[in-house]
């Protein structure tokens, strides 16, 4: 096998090792570790308007009609050059409606992750482990009629229980020409728990099964006047549920707010991100499922205002 | 523990807000719903009897508007199996039976299981599908509490006689999503 000259491999070497280092910079890119004082963060308002839900064997079946919007705030700050990286990714709001029958309003479930860096080169490598906080409330009260509570039991803001999560994020960033490009892709297993409550309504809680989470998501810009300003994101990401409880008919309790046991999905989504000058930028996205487990059948639309430092 | 505590401390209650109009209170007629004595023993759940107005076998002309098979003679002792729907398993059998004077007993066998949702409706129907609204053509006999999705149980049903067809079914009322429904046929 011919050699290249020692100048081409060590310059190509360094355009590996620059272009590892580039990051998506207005995106959750967990792959790159943020140097101390780096910071990046999101304020995103999603939707779900749904008539189908994905039942527990995956076929989608008509429902009430049903609303879902959420106020997410998703942060990343560099703590350690290459080492540590703190985020905080969680649900300020979140405000499920049963259309004509109820709607519940709070916060949401949160989730602190700490992440070090593996590798730089040649590709971006990193380790996090995150704990979910169950700030949200697993079983809202209605003041009313019977009714009226099983609706509140329908729609909890969050799943009760503490969970971790033990996740690998590789990315990639490279150009060719006047594109610049980035891969990431995720792997994580979910170790559920035991919630602390549920509704009256259901049975006591029991085990949420353990899951693994997974993404892969690519992005591009054009170097160009005006296009520079966008970055164009394809992702897919998922949820999988890895224990098989069986025909149990008291196993779990599949809620159509897309919280608690036997949650799993493939959706396919498509983002663009638009830099607006002084750090700010603003998103916009759509995920859609082409597979899902006892979530709404429905798209979930996305806007968002981004900044960074 | 001290986390889950923890999180406990700074988890936040939900506020429910009823959105159904001002003139809708819920389909399930307050006469029905209770279990009769013989499933006292049931845990967590009070025995309705007719002197309390529990099952409400007196209580007026029947919910369902389907007509009787044959309002002069016995109804006859209709059995069915569950089945699952939508992907919820279920099991077990579900017995509809004339009462002593007169009306229905619905009775669930000691195998009998559903998924749990919150507040399943036990729903005695002529209809073989309900969608995601009960009409006039359906009975809603109670809601299964959480010590109920499981084991035996015995509820009065407000009709004179069976409709025909006859069909049981376990339902989520809010979601409008059938979860486990049975066939009625003569023993």
């Amino acid at each position: 096998m011919r050699r290249l000259p020692s100048t081409t491999a060590a310059a190509l070497a360094v355009a590996v090792l620059a272009s590892s280092l580039a990051a998506p910079t207005r995106a959750e890119a967990q792959a790159w570790i943020r140097e101390p004082g780096s910071a990046f963060a999101s304020l995103a308002y999603r939707v779900i308007r749904a008539d189908r839900f994905y039942a527990p064997d995956g076929d989608t079946l008509p429902i009430n009609d049903f609303r879902q919007h959420t106020l997410a705030l998703y942060g990343e700050v560099g703590l350690v050059d290459r080492w540590l990286m703190a985020t905080l990714d969680g649900e300020l709001l979140r405000r499920s409606v049963l259309v004509d029958q109820g709607a519940t309003t709070g916060l949401g479930d949160l989730r602190l992750g700490l992440w070090t860096g593996l590798l730089e080169a040649p590709f971006r490598l990193s380790l996090g482990l995150q704990v979910g906080l169950p700030t949200g409330d697993p079983s809202p009260e209605a003041d009313g009629d019977p009714l009226s509570q099983t609706t509140a039991d329908l729609l909890p803001t969050g799943d009760g229980e503490v969970d971790v999560a033990l996740k690998l994020a590789a990315g990639h960033g490279f150009g060719w020409r006047r594109v610049q490009q980035f891969v990431q892709a995720e792997l994580g297993y979910v170790l559920r728990t035991t919630p602390r409550d549920t509704p009256a309504s259901l049975p006591p809680p029991t085990d949420i099964r353990d899951q693994l989470a997974y993404r892969a998501e690519t992005g591009l810009r054009i170097d160009r006047p005006f296009l520079e300003r966008f970055w164009w994101i394809v992702r897919v990401a998922g949820l999988l549920v890895v224990q098989d409880r069986g025909a149990d008919t008291s196993s779990g309790a599949p809620r159509i707010a897309g919280l608690g046991d036997g949650v799993e999905y493939l959706s396919i989504g498509v983002e663009v991100l638009a830099e607006l000058g002084a750090g700010f930028g603003l998103s916009f996205g759509v995920d859609g499922a082409a597979y899902a487990r006892n979530v709404p059948a429905a798209p979930a639309w996305k806007l968002g205002l981004t900044w960074q430092r | 523990m001290g986390i889950i505590a923890a999180c406990g401390l700074l988890a936040c209650d939900a506020r429910f807000a009823d959105l159904r109009p001002a003139d809708a209170t819920g389909t399930l007629p307050e006469d029905a719903g209770a279990p009769l004595e013989a499933d006292a023993g049931r845990p967590g759940q009070d025995a309705g009897s007719p002197a309390d107005g529990g099952p409400g076998l007196d209580a007026g002309p029947p919910l369902d508007a389907s007509p009787p098979l044959d309002a002069s003679a016995p109804a006859p002792v209709l059995v069915g199996s569950f089945e699952g729907r939508g992907g919820y398993d279920a099991a077990g059998s579900v017995t509809l039976a004339p009462a002593e004077g007169g009306g229905l007993l619905l009775t669930l066998s000691d195998d009998f299981a559903s998924a749990a949702v919150p507040g399943p409706a036990l729903v005695v129907t002529s209809r073989d599908r309900l969608g995601t609204a009960l009409t006039d053509a359906d009975t809603l006999v109670t809601r299964l509490g959480a010590d109920m999705i499981r084991g035996p149980g015995t509820f009065s049903v407000p009709l004179a006689a069976p409709p025909e067809p006859a069909w049981v079914f376990v339902y989520c009322e809010p979601f409008g999503v059938e979860t486990a429904r049975a066939r009625l046929e003569p023993r």
